[in-house]
């Protein structure tokens, strides 16, 4: 399922870390959701290794030395479950939130970065700025095209626009990782290494410190 | 709604009177996502009568209204006014 709105990310500017900043809002946009994987399990399991490497060489604590990846395949049974364990209100370890935020503010804490202030920013945004101000406060201002739900019954559509805000999360941590340090390799920034794995179709839930599932759709029969 | 925005919302509220003008509640908002949220941040989730500023995943924000600001949840299907943010009487949703 693909977006139904155009989209151009060409007029994001953002300093030195344009270039990444605008590959990184492309590939998101451009992302084929919900279907059948199009890279191998051996593929998306490396790079979420990869990914959970990067984050732990940032802090180790945080990232659990012996984690365990499975992938599973399924239909929309199974992805919603996930969902709904992922979004348990009392879950003792959230990753989003304890690991990928605080891993996320540490990386920001050790460089200056390009991000703007308040002050340098417009308070009546147009499409392309990627920040906006109000009163003096700086708010993201990501917009990104709409996927077509509407065929989807409620708890399916529940559930895709859930786990479609949960990787945008991803992207903006991408994002600001890029703004901190524009020098970084994409290949090197841990949240853009985790999107290219739900970009080929496999999508992570991350269950506990030490148990990750990649799952994937069944291809059609 | 989520613990983590009842959080949000019961901190941000506690820095709000009854009236107020929005751009208190925004820096009410983000004082409160940047205390429970490491790295916590606003993001602009679209505009009714003015602009809906809230969390990326789970669609709550605020919004203008006379008076102070309401607090919505942004869906697929539309916006729904969840309530005013500072105050218990009900608030119309204004520019």
């Amino acid at each position: 399922m693909r977006a139904v709105d155009r989209f151009d990310a060409s007029d994001y500017q953002c300093g030195p870390a344009t270039p990444a900043v605008q590959r990184l809002v492309t590939t998101f946009a451009t992302l084929d959701w919900f279907e059948a994987p199009t890279h191998s399990a051996d593929d998306a399991q490396a790079r979420f290794v990869r990914y959970h490497e990067l984050g732990r060489a940032w802090a180790t604590d945080l990232f659990h030395p012996a984690l365990k990846v499975e992938l599973h395949t399924g239909g929309w049974g199974e992805f919603q479950q996930l969902c709904d364990d992922v979004r348990a209100p009392k879950r003792p370890w959230d990753w989003k939130y304890q690991i990928l935020k605080t891993l996320s503010e540490r990386h920001s804490g050790c460089f200056e970065g390009t991000k703007p202030t308040a002050a340098q920013l417009p308070m009546v945004p147009s499409a392309s700025d990627l920040f906006v101000r109000f009163a003096d406060v700086v708010v993201w201002n990501l917009r990104l095209p709409r996927l077509d739900v509407s065929s989807f019954g409620n708890d399916q559509k529940q559930r895709t626009t859930f786990y479609r805000s949960y990787c945008q999360f991803d992207l903006t941590e991408a994002l600001d990782w890029q703004l901190a340090d524009p020098s970084c390799r994409l290949d090197d920034n841990p949240f853009a290494v985790l999107m290219s794995v739900y970009a080929g179709g496999h999508y992570p839930f991350h269950l506990a410190a030490d148990h990750a599932v990649l799952f994937s759709f069944s291809p059609p029969h | 709604m989520h613990p983590r925005d009842a959080e949000i919302i019961a901190r941000a509220r506690r820095q709000l009177g009854v009236h107020h003008e929005f751009e208190d509640a925004v820096r009410a908002l983000n004082s409160a996502v940047t205390h429970v949220i490491p790295a916590g941040r606003i993001y602009l989730l679209g505009t009714a009568e003015g602009p809906i500023l809230g969390s990326l995943i789970s669609g709550v924000g605020i919004t203008p209204a006379r008076g102070g600001s309401l607090l919505v949840r942004v869906t697929d299907e539309g916006i729904d006014i969840l309530g005013p943010l500072g105050a218990r009487r009900s608030l119309v949703a204004t520019q």
